[in-house]
């Protein structure tokens, strides 16, 4: 007997129980021509997924975060305000020497939040999506999960900026993406994986070794000004936290 | 305890890429895909206390998004249809070539469906719920979810038929 529509759906749709399925699968191994619209059905699937997926990994609109924060949208993209003088919550930034010299011209298109331009594509690896949240990988999962920030040399592919605590005990690290388009974002230690929170891009290329002085940019810091308990980690606590894996500390 | 405001405002901005994913399933143009999702993130912020903490925070806000953008399709569905008519064509025809063409059609095929088909469509096979979950956020019972979601799927199917490996 031939499967309904209604069945062949809920087969590809992965909806059918057990005993359903197999008795689908049965029917499927002696009927090609089931096993024809089954593969049109899927592929419909993975169309879809191929013109929608490439959304997520777009920059979200400044007007979006600020209304997920319960801010009013900005009235137009203004450039941010200038970095702010380094505030003693980045005692670990400082002392690593840490620069970003082009945070203030790429101000005007930077944007908070769940940012990752499409040219991260061309990166593949670093920033994965599980569950639909994004989660580090790779070379900055391993960075996050090894990098003392202050032991780095500058020659990492990632690199950690600054370590700190959460009101709920949770381990957060801001981390920079070299490699093409300057890229920075922030990573917090959560169910055993590196979730990003926070990703934020420019418009241009970042030039040159990470030598010079100097702080965060602002809309990252301000994020972290908002999540963090206490003051940064020294290098005292990051190595015992990575000493625990970065697992929650109360 | 873990869904205070804090927590649950810093929920949505993880959210946010997939918001505008589904958001660009369910209307075609970005800005308003963008205007939807910020007028569900309000309204969620709002309306936070409605949200049971037992329930996935993103279902939750594709309801609301499922219901704005109906109220919104209602106010301008005149001028809407008139507008689309217009693009349609003229994306269809659209030479960007390689693979935009194709995105272009996969999106254009997705506006001649009705909304709800299309709000089925996104919820199940673009955003992996199940009938369950995505019945729970239109609001239906499952076999009206099912039925529209395989029309949907059917005319679709027709639509992009054309492509890839020809059964």
């Amino acid at each position: 007997m031939t499967p309904s529509d209604e069945t062949l759906m809920a087969y590809v749709d992965g909806e059918l129980d057990t005993t359903a399925r197999s008795e689908f699968e049965a029917a499927l191994a002696r009927d090609p021509a089931l096993a024809q619209r089954v593969e049109a059905a899927r592929r419909l699937r993975t169309t879809l997924s191929r013109a929608f997926d490439p959304v997520l990994a777009e920059p979200v609109p400044e007007r979006l975060v600020a209304a997920a924060h319960g801010r009013p949208a900005p009235a137009n993209v203004q450039p941010l305000p200038a970095p702010r003088a380094a505030r003693p919550i980045f005692p670990a930034a400082r002392a690593a020497g840490w620069s970003w010299p082009q945070w203030g011209a790429l101000a005007a298109s930077l944007v908070l939040g769940l940012l990752l331009g499409p040219r991260l594509l061309s990166r593949p690896g670093t920033i994965t999506t599980q569950d639909g949240r994004l989660v580090a990988a790779g070379s900055l999962a391993a960075a996050l999960d090894t990098q003392l920030a202050s032991t780095q040399t500058g020659r990492e592919p990632a690199h950690i900026g600054v370590s700190f605590r959460t009101g709920s005990g949770e381990y957060c690290r801001t981390f920079d993406l070299r490699g093409g388009e300057a890229l920075a974002g922030l990573a917090c230690r959560r169910g055993g994986r590196w979730q990003v929170d926070a990703v934020m891009t420019a418009g241009g290329e970042r030039s040159g070794d990470y030598t010079s002085a100097s702080g965060l940019p602002p809309a990252l810091a301000a994020l972290v000004g908002e999540r963090i308990a206490g003051d940064a980690l020294d290098a005292n606590e990051e190595a015992d936290a990575r000493a625990r894996s970065w697992e929650r500390h109360r | 305890m873990s869904s205070g405001p804090a927590t649950v405002r810093r929920e949505i901005v993880a959210l946010l890429p997939r918001l505008r994913r589904f958001a660009r399933t369910v209307a075609r143009d970005p800005h308003d895909a963008d205007d939807l999702v910020q007028i569900a993130v309000e309204r969620a912020l709002t309306h936070g206390d409605q949200w049971r903490p037992g329930s996935p925070l993103a279902h939750w806000i594709f309801g609301i998004m499922r219901n704005a953008w109906i109220d919104e399709t209602r106010a301008r569905s005149r001028r809407r249809r008139s507008l689309a008519g217009d693009v349609d064509v003229e994306e269809l025809r659209d030479p960007a070539g390689d693979g935009d063409a194709d995105l272009l059609s996969v999106e254009a095929a997705m506006t001649r469906l009705p909304d709800e088909q299309r709000l089925a469509v996104g919820l199940v096979l673009v955003e992996g719920l199940s009938y369950k979950e995505a019945a729970a956020v239109m609001d239906v019972p499952i076999g009206t979810l099912t039925s529209r979601l395989a029309r949907g799927r059917d005319t679709l199917m027709t639509l992009l038929g054309g492509r890839g490996p020809t059964p």
